[in-house]
């Protein structure tokens, strides 16, 4: 129904069903899949910290970042493997969150009525 | 004691304009009687940079209009904030070397349609001015924004538009021509239209990446749509972080809320600090509560993030504010859509 009605309101427009479809699914994106995902980088980020301070002797405040884990914590060769690995991890997770905050930022405008849209925001 | 940090200026520069468009809503032309002399140009870029202001947007009328133009502008950037204009770029072409020189963070300028559509609303022989201008700021790389106000004139003009702004590399802008100063009542946008316009925005994005069609509604596109993106709103910004400036020193909230009532005081009698922390001013949106809310609003379970939407559009069309009418969430309310 609200498809059928969405359709008529913006056909002058050229805006389709196929349109109407796209948006709905945008929209979805950017209201559950987005942060979802926010939040799972989240907590992968505050597990590998917390893993990777724990690898460093449990010196350090759990959510401390793997990186500071690695300069403070690892002796052993291996464990300074494994925390390369967690930094690794962490910063394909950062780039990745960042682009999907990117993206959920670019979801919706907005500029003062009156003033001028720019893109450096 | 709440602190409100200003961070944007829209400055009336002037009221003279080589133009006369049927959706004006300063009814420009003319200029004011006592607009600000050069002098006084340079002492408000102080206070506004002494505020922390950030972005100054010169607009008019048509700014260029004014012979001091480059440097109040030049005054502007020395003092470090962002320079913009809004121009309507019909006699652009004659200083684009200077604007070029300014560097400024962004021009917008005003293409309201196809060639028909566009001289009908802003005159004869103006159309081909602009898209000149558009060309002249994208080959020196400043950037541009395509600002297109839509009235019943140019609604059916949007889908021939994305095809030439897309060529261009500019962004584009879309707002709701609003019922003051020139602009009648009668030519105003539907309900259903402005959600058609809507859907034409969010289509659009859909339909290109960002970056090759940045396509915004501005700040009267909204609020708390079921179906549309339309972003959280937080209420309007006029006297929170934006100010407008009349050209003879009024500080309003917003230009376009058109209404000599709203004007909070002149940077010919205060100083613009003073005017903006006075704790009467801009009441109607430091001093919000649910009592202030309208009846289109008063009932809504998100009146009290959304503050009533866009006082501009609420104000013109209603004649009070925190009651606007053009609101996603309302139409989708009235209409079958939330069926």
């Amino acid at each position: 129904m609200a498809n059928k009605k969405l359709e008529e309101v913006g056909k002058e427009l050229g805006v389709s069903e196929k349109d109407i479809t796209r948006i709905r699914r945008q929209r979805l994106k950017a209201r559950l899949f987005y942060p979802i995902l926010g939040a799972i980088i989240v907590a992968c980020f505050s597990g590998l910290g917390y893993m990777a301070s724990e690898s460093g002797g449990g010196s350090g405040y759990p959510y401390a970042t793997p990186g500071l884990a690695l300069v403070t914590g690892p002796r052993r060769k291996e464990e300074g493997f494994r925390s390369f690995i967690f930094i690794l991890v962490t910063a394909l997770l950062s780039i990745a969150g960042f682009v999907a905050g990117y993206k959920a930022g670019h979801h919706h405008g907005g500029s003062a009525m009156y003033h001028v849209f720019s893109r450096q925001r | 004691m709440v602190r409100y940090q200003l961070q944007c200026a829209v400055w009336e520069f002037t009221l003279r304009c080589n133009l006369r468009c049927s959706h004006c809503g300063s009814s420009a032309g003319i200029p004011r009687p006592d607009e600000l002399t050069t002098k006084e140009c340079f002492k408000l870029c102080e206070e506004l940079a002494e505020s922390g202001c950030e972005d100054a947007c010169l607009m008019g009328g048509e700014p260029f209009l004014r012979e001091d133009w480059f440097s109040v502008a030049q005054c502007i950037k020395a003092l470090g904030m962002n320079l913009n204009f809004v121009s309507n770029g019909t006699i652009m072409d004659q200083y684009i070397d200077k604007i070029a020189w300014l560097r400024p963070k962004v021009i917008g300028v005003s293409l309201d349609g196809t060639e028909e559509s566009h001289e009908v609303i802003r005159g004869k022989g103006n159309f081909k001015k602009t898209l000149g201008a558009i060309d002249a700021l994208r080959e020196r790389g400043i950037q541009t924004t395509a600002i297109t106000t839509v009235s019943k004139v140019n609604l059916r003009d949007l889908p021939k538009m994305e095809e030439l702004l897309l060529k261009k590399g500019v962004n584009w802008q879309i707002q709701v021509a609003m019922p003051f100063g020139n602009f009648s009542r009668e030519q105003m946008l539907s309900k259903e239209e402005f959600y058609a316009t809507a859907l034409f925005i969010a289509k659009e994005r859909t339909r290109h990446r960002f970056e090759d069609l940045p396509l915004v509604g501005a700040d009267c596109y909204g609020y708390y749509s079921k179906f549309l993106p339309d972003g959280e709103w937080k209420g309007c910004k006029a006297g929170m972080t934006a100010i407008g400036i009349t050209s003879d020193g009024g500080v309003v909230g917003c230009l376009a809320m058109g209404n000599d009532r709203f004007v909070e005081g002149s940077v010919r009698d205060k100083s613009l600090r003073e005017i903006w922390e006075n704790p009467g001013s801009f009441a109607y949106n430091r001093k919000f509560d649910a009592t202030k809310l309208g009846p289109n609003c008063g009932d809504c379970k998100h009146s009290a993030k959304c503050k009533g939407g866009c006082s501009a559009m609420s104000y013109t069309t209603t004649e009070r504010l925190h009651n606007d009418p053009y609101c996603f969430h309302s139409i989708e309310r009235e209409t079958a859509l939330r069926r």
